[in-house]
Parts: structure tokens; C-alpha cells; sequence
């Protein structure tokens, strides 16, 4: 193996790492030209620092957006199959795939930053997220443990700066602490369950461990090691009872951090969850069918699946603050897309994958519509979206778009990906034994109808509070982002009609 | 050409609520014109498709993912779908157009229309689908239709939690349906009616399996056809403005789940089970809301009782196997309840949107084409003969007396209560005196909303004459019983008559007061304390929970108990840090204990 | 190694772990730490893994403490206030933890291939430096970087987060 060779494969993972550089230098540098030479950009009623904050902010974006364009470019480039150390690097038209998907929602997340107002190192925050991207694509392309484990600390560690990142809010500094104590302590869990896999099997590539597995018979130390190293995934994409970080680091976050974690982390985690279960530990799938469970990971996704599914939706009820609804019904959405991996096959894998891709899509648009908001009205809470709808008609059109689509209501994407989950859990077992996780998922989302309602009963019925009515700051055209939201809310509706064009990507991408 | 005739009218009204929504929302005069060119252009369409017997839809392949899930996307064009084709998109122009005179003056009128496409465009497609995926997919979209039309006007209150309550109730049914249709699909593989017909009979040998896909179909119609238990958001539907209460909540939308059931009777009549409780439900309905109807004093809610009841009556015929008694009462039920409704409405705008019964009076003169109307579809609505409701009606009861007598004695219950309220409905707001100002000052309406009146009026009084009516659907056969059933009939509707009029007549105020039907048997109570009653033991659970487990010092106590579950359930998760990581742990020994212990 | 010696650094190491947690002198924290980790390496010493070992010494032992013990006293922090013990806080975790380890215990208590011994390791021709270097240059090459990436991540992390910004 020649570094050559390494360096063509992992193109696109060294074009975004250079881009971070890049973005990072340029960071640096811009500040402090502009500490020099503050006179001369001090003009009108913003402050120096703004001035120069944004503009740095605007050249970063820049870069990083195309960085992140060309690295899209080479990942099309890729050969269609490839294995490097025994599993460590791998490529595949499914990892392509989704090293695309991440970079996409990378993107719309580098746009998300240009209305953060309160961002005061745009340069260092991009060179971090494209980092993280980076521990996305790792995540993804990998198939050995402790490739993956060095992945998903790279993400890890790059959200938890991320999440902290906006030092004028102590909301964020809380919810950075949060993020970070959970975090490690989920990471600590894995590493001891990827130890004890390791000891049982004496390898680390999924597909040996595989194969190994499947000669020994089920033990408990085994099944140990499998629930241990679960936590970590079901932390990544805050399944209950391991979700209890995500309220306030979606409500705490910059946003465009809080929407990276909700599309991109979630959407790589997913990925590699499914390859750990489905590749690595194909012979434990035990049964999650009601009666009759046998032990294996399956009833274990199933239990997270449907505790997932009832405390999201049950406390989303409560909520009064737009992101921690959002926070709320993720652990939900992450719960339905859970049903898919239990269904355990090639199908049950795509219909996950189908649904937590467009799951991830939406909920950038919708933090997109959330930063334009508050960067207009300075707040969140549901009062600040009162009355958008006479405000700005295309967010609120766009913002009905994607809580329709979390709802389940046709023709809207999120309908497909409900079918399509649920009819691959049902026909996954011919004892129908899996209808109990499908009624529980059915009941949740009929629970989910009425949170996400009284969103949309905010935005269209109730009047504007007076303050943000009067308020001067509401007439900022953020164009760019307005296309983005527009966009995104584009896809949703178009991946309702046209589900085609991913599902079948997706199920003819699958190994 | 003719191929692309059951396209266009699928999509004209979806242009058209495209076109309104981008471009036209200033303007609305253009926006009313844009919709109702739409629904015309739908109309006659519909009637070319319906007059030539080769047209066919092409099928296209819609979602086909790899041999594990294939939907197409096709039309059906079989007698059934084109006769509800023309009934749906004639009844709708006929409605835009009265919509013209009775949303004259309202600010939201291009919402308002843009809406009322969209709605045609999804109960078109309910009437074409050739598929369980389309059809649902259609269902919800009418589902989110209606919910956008209830609360049209939405700064009302009532009309915001109206349009709620609907949405909401229609969707637990969704919920059954939604299981039944995956779990049909399970076991033959397909979701095409077509495909799914003959192999129904690999499934003979479950019986049980059978009646329980047909019982959680039929969920779906329980909620969007507001049978009981689900049949609480109807009458609060009538929130919404007079023409949506006629199109969607009389003669369309409620049907939808008539024809759903008919559509899909191949799975339904497989189970005896599933029949009997079906025809029981409808037979329920039926009699509870006209029961109910007895005691109202809002004259659309009296409407929507007797539609709940008459609804009951197809519903009733469905569970007795004859999808042709069923469909002719939608037919006629689609006309005279519109027919009604409009005329409602004649009278509400007329009087300034006054709705209580007692508040009217004496209005034969002043409205008198209204009045005239009115009265042809109350009559037709008792089954008065010749009027179209006594034919369908009859149909249905003489099928109940030969299949199953109990079900026969309570629909004639039903139909003397019918003749009751509807002719109480009739003296007191027509005959009498006036009893109020508004009542006194009334006038006729503009001629944009009498000329629908007149067409419905025609087509009630016609609509059941087998002459007419066979040309769109196949009638019942009439057995030998025909001459003993209509005759007991036309008993009740004459007792139930005159009742009525010797009770109301030259009334000023109720001379009966049953609390149990003027509370409609206690119902929105009922679910309202079931729902505060499980909020309270699941909260308690949860109180019980975030006192001694989570730190007892760090939530304060203040409204504990009152709040609902959601809210306890946040409290958890406002505790400290501490008590995060404490549920961290207990998770993963619970998962470790579930995987290994378990 | 004699099983004693196991026992006797293992006790060690959770011993001065525990002290780490519980002293509320920064100070003897860190030293206390210092003490952990010396019995951790041992441990790798007592299975062959001798250059893990004294790294171990090296670097965790040696110069991230002696920096940890720079920074407890330049920032001059001082021993935290006695405050309430949350007993109901600390009942609930302690016995969580013990639920778990008992788990734990029970499940490696039935772990058969635990109960005899394992064949000793082949002893290698090289050293073990030369060995994780060429591992680590071949086969483990790709991690390695990423962990060089990582390492980045985390140092402008630190340097974002730490810096005082002008209000």
C-alpha cells in the first residue's frame, strides 16, 4: 500500500481536512488585519468588530463552501469499490453516497453561519465543522472498530466545541459541559464494549468479527460487549434514555452547530450503526418479535426504539420553545428510524437510511428558518414565531413544509419514509412480530401530529407579539439563506413525490 | 385524447391551488375565477370520461424500490369511480359557485379558494386511486385540506380548535387504517386493488387475520366518516363557512370513507365478523345522532347530526354487503344534504350570520326560494316519496329487513326520529312568527346563490328515479318485501311528521328538555375526562418519579399534579446533572439486565 | 508476575482512582492521580507490554501531570468548600454503579474461556518500539493521522474556549 494510493482514496477527506487549514489561516489572519486597521472598515452604525467579524465571516463561508464543493467533485471521482487495512478505509457506492449526503448537509449548515450574529471566530467555527465533517466521512467509510472509534471522537470532540462555542450565552457553555460529560461517558462505554469485542474475537474489522462470531456460541460477556458498544450509537443519535443532552444543546447550540448535530451527526451515526449491527454483528440479530425475543442486538434497538418513540413525543408536548420541540421530536424520529435496523436486512437498512436522510434534510431547513427568525426577533420561543406568516409567507410556507413533512403527512417526504419503515418492519418477520414496535411508532407519530400543529398554529393564527412588531432589525434580507430554506423545502416536497430517487439509490447502493 | 381526459381533471384543481397560492393571493377576484374555471374544467371532464366507455388511464410506475415496495400511479376508471367523478366535481362547481355570493365580502377569500382546489384535487384523487398508497396519501391530504377549511377563519376560536379536534380525531382512525393497509399488503404482497383481488383468496384460511384487516379499514372510515365513537368532530366542523360544511362535511368528504369501504368491499366481505360490526356501527351512528338532532338549536348542527345519521345508513348498508345501496344513498344523500346546507347557509348569511333555530321564524315569506329549496331537500331527507331519499332509504331498509332484522327496527327508529327533527327544524325556522329583529328584516339571496339551490333542488327531487339514477350507478334490486317496507315506512315518516308538528307549531321556545341528547349523550365530556383522567394517572407516575428519584430539593413542587404528562416528563429533564447521569446509568443497566438477564 | 502483585497494583490503581474523585485538595488530586497511573503501568509491564508501560510513566505520569500540577498552581486554585453532600445524589449513583459492576462480575463469572489459562505470547524478534512503529506506519497508518487531525481539533478547541474575549 503506497501513501499514494492512500492519499487518491482519501481525497476527499484530505480536500475538506486542507479547506479546514485554509479556512483556519485565513481566520486567523483577517482578524488581525482588521484589529490594525479598524479605522479605516469603521463605518455606519456597526460596531468595528462586526464589520470585520462579518466580513471574514463572508470570505470563510466562501471557502468553506467551496472546499466542501470540490470535495463533493472528488467523492463522485471515487472508484466504485475499494477495501484499505483490512476494512479501516472503505468504498463502496453506499459510503460515496453518504460521504455526499454529510458534505451536503455540511454545506447548508456553512450557510446556516452566515446569520449568526453573535459568532466571533467564524473562521476557527468552519475549520471545526469541516473537521467534523471529516469525522462524518470517517464515520461512514469505515468498517473497523477502531477506525470508527477514532471517528466518532473526532466528531465528538469537534461538536463539543461547536456546541460551546458561543461564549456570550451561557446557555451554550451549559449545553457544551452537557454535551461533553455525556458524551465521554458514552465514549467510555463504547471503548469498553469494542475492548470486550475484541477480546472475544481477537480482531476489529466488522467482517472478520463476523465471520468469527458466527462459530461461537451467544454468550453473555458477548452480549455485554454489544449493549456496550451501542451506548455510544445510541447517544450519537439520542435515543432515550441516552437523549437527556439533547434539549440543551439543541435550545443551547449556535444554530447552525444544533443543526449539524440534528442532520449530519445523526445521519452518520445511523450509517455506521447500521454497518456494526448488520456487518459486524450479523449473527447476534436475535428477535425482537414480541412473544417471542430471542437475545441478540434486535430487541435491544427495538426497547431503545420504542422508549425513544414514547418519551419524544411525550414531552414534546410540553415544549414551549420551537428547538427543544425539535430536540423532543428527534429522540422521537431517531426511535421510527430505529424500527428499520431491527427489521434488520438490506431493506430495512435502506428504509432507515431513507428516512433519517431526509429526516436530516428537513431539520436543516428547519433550523434555517429558526436562525432567520431569531436573528430577526432575538429569540426561539414559540411567541417568536408568532405571526410569521404575515411577516415573511415564504418561511412560514417552508416552515409548514418541513413539520408537515415530520408528521407524516402526505405527499411530504416524511410520509414515504414512515411507509416504508413500517412496511419493511412488518414484512421483516412473518409472524407479523414486529406490529407491536409499528403500533407504538403509529401511536407516537398520531401524538407528534398535535405538537407539530400547534407550531404551525403559532406561525399562521396567532397575532405578532408587539415587540417584534415594532422591531427595526426585521427587515434583513438574508438571501442566500432564504434560497437555502426555499431549497430544502424544495427536496422534502420532492422526495414525497419522487421517493424514487434516493430509496432506489440507496437499496441498489446497499453491499 | 382520452387518455388524457382522467389527467386533466385530477390536475386542473391542483393548478389552479398552485397558481392561487404563488401568484394570485393579492387578487381575489382572479383567484375565485382561476378556481372555478378548474373545477369546471374538471366537470365536464369528468361527464366526457363519464359518456365514453374506452377511456383508460395509463399506469405509471411511481415509487419502485427494487422489487420491495412498487407503487404506481394509475387511475381507475370503473363505474363506480366515474359516477362519484362527476357527482364530486359537480356538487364542488356547484358550491364554488354559490362560494362567489356567500364568501363576497371576506378578507381571506383567495386562501379560501385556493384551499377549496386543493380539497378537489385530493377527493378527486381519493376517487381514482387505483391503489392503497394513493388513496391514503389522498386521504390525508383531504384530511389537511379540511383542517385548513374549518379554520379558515381562524381568528374564532372555536373555529381553530374545531379544525384541530377534526384533524386530530380523523387521524386515530388514519392510525387503523394505516396498520391495516401494511398489514393487507404483508400478506398478499401487493397494494394495487387490482392486484390485491384475486389474491384474497390465498387468505381464506385466516379468518381471524381477514376480519381484523377489515375491522382497521374500516377505522378509517370511522374517522373520516365520523361514525361512532370517532363521530365527535363533525358537528363541531360546522365552524367553518357554510359551503365547506356542504361540500366537504355533506357531500364529499364524509363519503370518502362510504367509498373507501365500497372500493374496497373485496376485503371487507371476506369476513362475516367484520360485516356485522360494521353494519352495527353504522346502525349505532345512525340512530345516536338522530337522537341527538332531537335537541339541537344551531341549525348547521342540526344538519350535521342528521348527516352523521344518514351516513349511519350507508354505513349500515356497507355491513350488510350491498355496496349498491350504499352508493345509490351517497348519491341522492350527496345532493339533498348539499342542497340543505346551501340553503342554510342562504338563510345565515341572510339573517347576519344568525344560527339558532329560535332566533328565526316566519321566513317562508321573506325567502322564498330558499324556503321552496329548503323544503324539497328536507323531504327528500326523511324519504319522503317521490324525493330521492325515499328510494335509497328504502332500498336500505328493505335490505336490512331481509338480512337482519334488529338492524331493520332500529332504521325505521331512525327514520320516524329523522322525520321528527327535520320537520321540527322546518316549522320553527319557516312557519311561526319571527322571533327576532334580524328575522324580521331578512331578504332574499343574490341570484349567484339561489341558481345552485335550484340546480340541487332539481337534482333532489330527481335524483332517486331509477330513470335517472341508473344512468350513473347500478341500483339495488328490489325484492318482494318492496311493498311492506316502504309502507311501514312512510308510517313512521307521517307519525314522526306530525309530531313534530303538533309539538312546534306556533312555538316560541323548546317545549322539551331531554339533557341527555342536548348534551349529545355526554360525549366531548366522556373523552374529555378520559383524556384528563389518563393525563392524571400517567403524571402521577411521572410525580411519583421526579420526587424520588430524581433530587427532591432541585424541581420545585409548585403545580405538580395539575400540569399534564408532558410537562412532568420535562421536569426530569431540568433536574441537575447529576440526576442526567443517574438515568444514563440506569439505562444502560436496564439494557445490559434486558439483553443478558432478560 | 505473581498473582499478588496483580492484586496489589489493581487495588492500587482503584484506590488512588477513587482518592482522585473524593480528595478536595486540587493538589493531592493530581498526586493522586500521578500514584493511579504508576499502577496502571505496572500492569502493562506485567503483560509484556513494556513500552505501553513506560510511556505511560512518561508521558501520562511525567509530563501531562507535572503540567496539570503548573496549572492547579499558577491559576492558584484551592481546595473546593465542604458542601452538602446531595446523599439521595450519591445513594442513587452508588447504586447504579454497583448494579453494574455486580453485572459485570456475574457475567465474566460465567465467561468459560476466562477460567484457563491462555498460552503465552510468541516473543518477538524485534523490540517492541520497532514494532508499533511499523504497525503504526503500515497498517495503522490512516488512524494515526486522523488522530493527528483530532489532536488539532481538540488544541483550537481548548484555545477557543480558554481565551478571554474583550467584552
Amino acid at each position: 500500500m503506497s501513501y499514494l494510493e492512500l492519499l487518491k482514496l482519501a481525497s476527499t477527506e484530505a480536500v475538506v481536512v486542507v479547506t479546514a487549514l485554509v479556512v483556519l489561516a485565513i481566520g486567523l489572519t483577517t482578524r488581525r488585519e482588521a484589529t490594525g486597521v479598524t479605522v479605516a472598515t469603521a463605518q455606519g452604525d456597526q460596531n468595528v468588530g462586526g464589520s470585520s467579524s462579518a466580513r471574514t465571516n463572508a470570505i470563510c463561508s466562501f471557502i468553506a463552501a467551496l472546499g466542501l464543493a470540490i470535495a463533493i467533485g472528488t467523492a463522485l471521482m471515487l472508484p466504485r469499490k475499494a477495501t484499505l487495512f483490512s476494512g479501516m478505509l472503505v468504498i463502496t457506492p453506499l459510503t460515496s453516497l453518504f460521504k455526499i449526503i454529510c458534505m451536503a448537509l455540511a454545506f447548508f449548515a456553512v450557510l446556516l453561519t452566515k446569520s449568526e450574529k453573535s459568532l466571533r471566530h467564524p473562521g476557527e467555527y468552519l475549520a471545526i465543522l469541516l473537521l467534523a465533517t471529516v469525522g462524518l466521512m470517517l464515520l461512514v467509510s469505515s468498517e473497523e472498530l477502531l477506525m470508527i472509534f477514532i471517528g466518532l471522537e473526532l466528531l465528538g470532540l469537534s461538536l463539543y466545541v461547536m456546541v460551546a462555542f458561543d461564549k456570550t450565552d451561557v446557555r451554550s457553555a451549559e449545553a457544551g459541559l452537557k454535551y461533553f460529560l455525556f458524551g465521554s461517558t458514552s465514549s467510555a462505554f463504547t471503548l469498553f464494549g469494542i475492548s470486550l469485542i475484541y477480546g472475544m474475537s481477537g480482531i476489529t474489522s466488522l467482517a472478520a468479527i463476523s465471520e468469527k462470531l458466527a462459530t461461537v456460541s451467544v454468550q453473555p460477556l458477548l452480549a455485554v460487549g454489544i449493549v456496550m458498544t451501542l451506548i455510544g450509537f445510541a447517544f450519537k443519535i439520542a435515543a432515550a434514555p441516552f437523549h437527556l443532552w439533547a434539549p440543551d444543546a439543541y435550545q443551547g447550540a449556535p444554530i447552525p452547530s444544533a443543526a449539524f448535530i440534528a442532520s449530519g451527526s445523526k445521519v452518520a451515526s445511523f450509517v455506521v450503526l447500521g454497518k456494526i449491527v448488520l456487518v459486524g454483528f450479523a449473527p447476534l440479530h436475535g428477535d425482537a418479535a414480541w412473544h417471542a425475543m430471542v437475545a441478540g442486538w434486535s430487541p435491544v434497538l427495538a426497547a431503545l426504539a420504542a422508549l425513544s418513540i414514547l418519551v419524544g413525543n411525550f414531552v414534546a408536548l410540553a415544549q414551549s420553545n420551537l428547538r427543544r420541540l425539535l430536540a423532543y421530536s428527534a429522540v422521537a424520529h431517531a426511535g421510527y428510524t430505529l424500527i428499520g435496523l431491527v427489521a434488520g436486512d438490506r431493506e430495512g437498512f435502506s428504509a432507515a437510511l431513507f428516512y433519517t436522510t431526509t429526516y436530516a434534510i428537513t431539520l436543516v431547513g428547519a433550523f434555517g428558518v429558526v436562525a432567520l427568525v431569531r436573528r430577526e426577533t432575538a429569540g426561539d420561543d414559540f411567541s417568536n414565531f408568532s405571526g410569521l406568516i404575515s411577516r415573511s409567507p415564504m418561511l412560514a410556507g417552508c416552515m409548514s413544509i418541513f413539520m408537515l413533512s415530520l408528521a407524516g403527512i402526505p405527499p411530504l417526504a416524511g410520509f414515504f419514509g414512515k411507509f416504508y419503515l413500517f412496511s419493511v418492519a412488518l414484512r421483516a418477520d412473518a409472524g407479523h412480530g414486529l406490529l407491536w414496535l409499528v403500533a407504538v411508532a403509529l401511536f407516537g407519530s398520531l401524538i407528534s401530529l398535535y405538537y407539530y400543529l400547534i407550531v404551525l398554529k403559532v406561525i399562521f393564527v396567532d397575532e405578532p407579539s408587539l415587540a417584534i412588531a415594532s422591531s427595526p432589525d426585521h427587515l434583513s434580507p438574508d438571501l442566500l439563506q432564504r434560497i437555502a430554506v426555499a431549497v430544502l423545502a424544495a427536496v422534502v416536497l420532492f422526495l414525497g413525490l419522487m421517493p424514487d430517487a434516493l430509496a432506489a439509490g440507496l437499496l441498489a447502493a446497499m453491499p | 385524447m382520452s387518455s388524457i381526459l382522467p389527467w386533466i381533471l385530477l390536475l386542473a384543481p391542483l393548478c389552479s391551488a398552485a397558481c392561487i397560492t404563488l401568484f394570485a393571493l393579492r387578487w381575489k377576484a382572479l383567484s375565485s375565477f382561476i378556481s372555478i374555471m378548474a373545477v369546471l374544467l374538471s366537470f365536464i371532464c369528468s361527464c366526457l370520461v363519464f359518456a365514453r366507455a374506452d377511456i383508460s388511464a395509463p399506469q405509471f410506475g411511481w415509487i419502485d424500490v427494487a422489487g420491495a415496495l412498487k407503487v404506481p400511479f394509475g387511475l381507475t376508471q370503473d363505474q363506480l369511480s366515474k359516477m362519484m367523478l362527476v357527482l364530486v366535481s359537480g356538487v364542488g362547481a356547484v358550491i364554488h359557485i354559490y362560494s362567489l355570493g356567500y364568501m363576497r365580502d371576506d378578507e381571506g377569500k383567495s386562501r379560501y379558494f385556493g384551499a377549496l382546489s386543493l380539497f378537489m384535487f385530493a377527493m378527486l384523487g381519493i376517487v381514482v386511486a387505483n391503489n392503497f398508497v394513493m388513496l391514503f396519501m389522498f386521504w390525508e391530504l383531504v384530511g389537511f385540506t379540511s383542517y385548513v377549511l374549518i379554520g379558515h377563519w381562524f381568528y374564532r376560536d372555536a373555529a381553530a380548535a374545531a379544525a384541530k379536534k377534526a384533524f386530530i380525531t380523523t387521524r386515530i382512525g388514519d392510525f387503523g387504517f394505516m396498520i391495516g393497509i401494511l398489514m393487507l399488503w404483508m400478506a398478499t404482497g401487493s397494494i394495487v386493488f387490482a392486484e390485491i383481488t384475486p389474491r384474497m383468496s390465498m387468505l381464506t384460511s385466516h379468518p381471524t387475520f381477514l376480519t381484523v384487516v377489515a375491522l382497521l379499514i374500516f377505522c378509517g372510515a370511522v374517522g373520516k366518516s365520523a361514525q361512532f365513537p370517532l363521530h365527535v368532530w363533525l358537528p363541531d366542523a360546522m365552524e367553518g363557512p357554510t359551503p365547506i360544511s356542504a361540500l366537504i362535511h355533506a357531500a364529499t368528504m364524509v363519503a370518502a370513507g362510504v367509498y373507501m369501504l365500497v372500493r374496497v368491499a373485496f376485503v371487507i366481505q371476506t369476513s362475516q365478523t367484520a360485516l356485522l360490526v360494521i353494519a352495527w356501527i353504522g346502525t349505532i351512528t345512525a340512530v345516536l345522532a338522530a337522537l341527538i338532532a332531537t335537541q339541537q338549536n344551531d341549525i348547521k348542527r342540526i344538519l350535521a347530526y342528521s348527516t352523521l345519521s344518514q351516513l349511519g345508513y350507508m354505513v349500515m348498508a356497507v355491513g350488510l354487503a350491498s355496496n349498491d345501496a350504499s352508493m345509490f344513498h351517497l348519491f341522492t344523500h350527496a345532493f339533498f344534504k348539499a342542497l340543505l346546507f346551501l340553503a342554510a347557509g342562504s338563510v345565515i348569511v341572510m339573517l347576519h350570520h344568525e344560527q339558532n333555530i329560535w332566533k328565526m321564524g316566519g321566513l317562508s315569506q321573506k325567502l322564498p326560494i330558499t324556503f321552496v329549496t329548503f323544503v324539497a331537500g328536507a323531504l327528500a331527507l326523511i324519504g319522503c316519496p317521490p324525493f330521492s331519499g325515499f328510494f335509497s332509504k328504502d332500498a336500505i331498509l328493505a335490505l336490512a329487513y331481509q338480512r337482519n332484522v334488529p338492524i331493520f327496527a332500529v332504521g325505521l327508529f331512525t327514520a320516524f326520529l329523522t322525520a321528527f327533527y327535520v320537520i321540527r327544524l322546518l316549522v320553527i325556522v319557516f312557519f311561526g312568527k319571527p322571533r327576532s329583529e334580524v328575522a324580521r328584516e331578512s331578504r332574499e339571496s343574490p341570484a349567484v346563490m339561489t341558481g345552485p339551490l335550484i340546480v340541487l333542488a332539481l337534482l333532489a327531487t330527481l335524483g332517486g328515479f331509477a330513470f335517472f339514477a341508473r344512468r350513473f350507478l347500478a341500483l339495488p334490486i328490489e325484492k318482494e318485501v318492496a311493498v311492506f317496507v316502504p309502507a311501514v315506512a312512510i308510517v313512521a315518516l307521517i307519525l314522526g311528521s306530525g309530531l313534530a308538528i303538533v309539538l312546534y307549531r306556533n312555538r316560541a321556545s323548546e317545549p322539551l328538555d331531554l339533557q341527555l341528547l342536548r348534551h349529545k349523550f355526554y360525549f366531548d365530556e366522556f373523552y374529555r375526562w378520559l383524556i384528563y383522567w389518563t393525563q392524571e394517572l400517567l403524571a402521577g407516575v411521572f410525580a411519583f418519579f421526579d420526587r424520588w428519584i430524581i433530587d427532591a430539593g432541585a424541581v420545585s413542587g409548585s403545580g405538580r399534579g395539575t400540569l399534564g404528562i408532558g410537562a412532568l416528563l420535562r421536569l426530569i429533564q431540568i433536574g441537575n446533572l447529576q440526576a442526567y447521569l443517574f438515568l444514563f446509568g440506569l439505562g444502560i443497566v436496564a439494557l445490559i439486565y434486558f439483553a443478558v438477564f432478560h | 508476575m505473581p498473582p499478588f502483585l496483580f492484586w496489589l497494583f489493581a487495588s492500587l490503581m482503584l484506590v488512588f482512582g477513587a482518592a482522585v474523585v473524593l480528595n478536595r485538595n486540587p493538589v493531592a488530586s493530581a498526586l493522586s492521580l500521578v500514584v493511579s497511573f504508576l499502577g496502571l503501568a505496572a500492569l502493562f509491564m506485567s503483560l509484556d507490554a513494556y513500552f505501553v508501560g513506560i510511556i505511560q510513566v512518561l508521558v501520562y505520569a511525567g509530563a501531562v501531570m507535572v503540567l496539570f500540577l503548573f496549572i492547579i498552581m499558577l491559576l492558584n486554585l484551592r481546595a473546593e468548600e465542604g458542601r452538602r453532600i446531595n446523599w439521595l445524589a450519591a445513594t442513587g449513583g452508588i447504586v447504579v454503579a454497583l448494579i453494574l459492576v455486580i453485572q459485570i462480575f456475574s457475567v465474566i463469572g460465567h465467561f468459560q474461556a476466562a477460567r484457563q489459562t491462555f498460552p503465552s505470547l510468541e516473543r518477538s524478534t524485534t523490540d517492541d518500539v520497532w514494532n508499533i512503529g511499523a504497525l503504526l506506519f503500515s497498517n495503522y497508518n490512516l488512524p494515526f493521522q486522523i488522530v493527528g487531525v483530532l489532536v488539532l481539533v481538540a488544541t483550537i478547541g481548548v484555545v477557543l474556549l480558554s481565551k478571554r474575549e474583550p467584552r
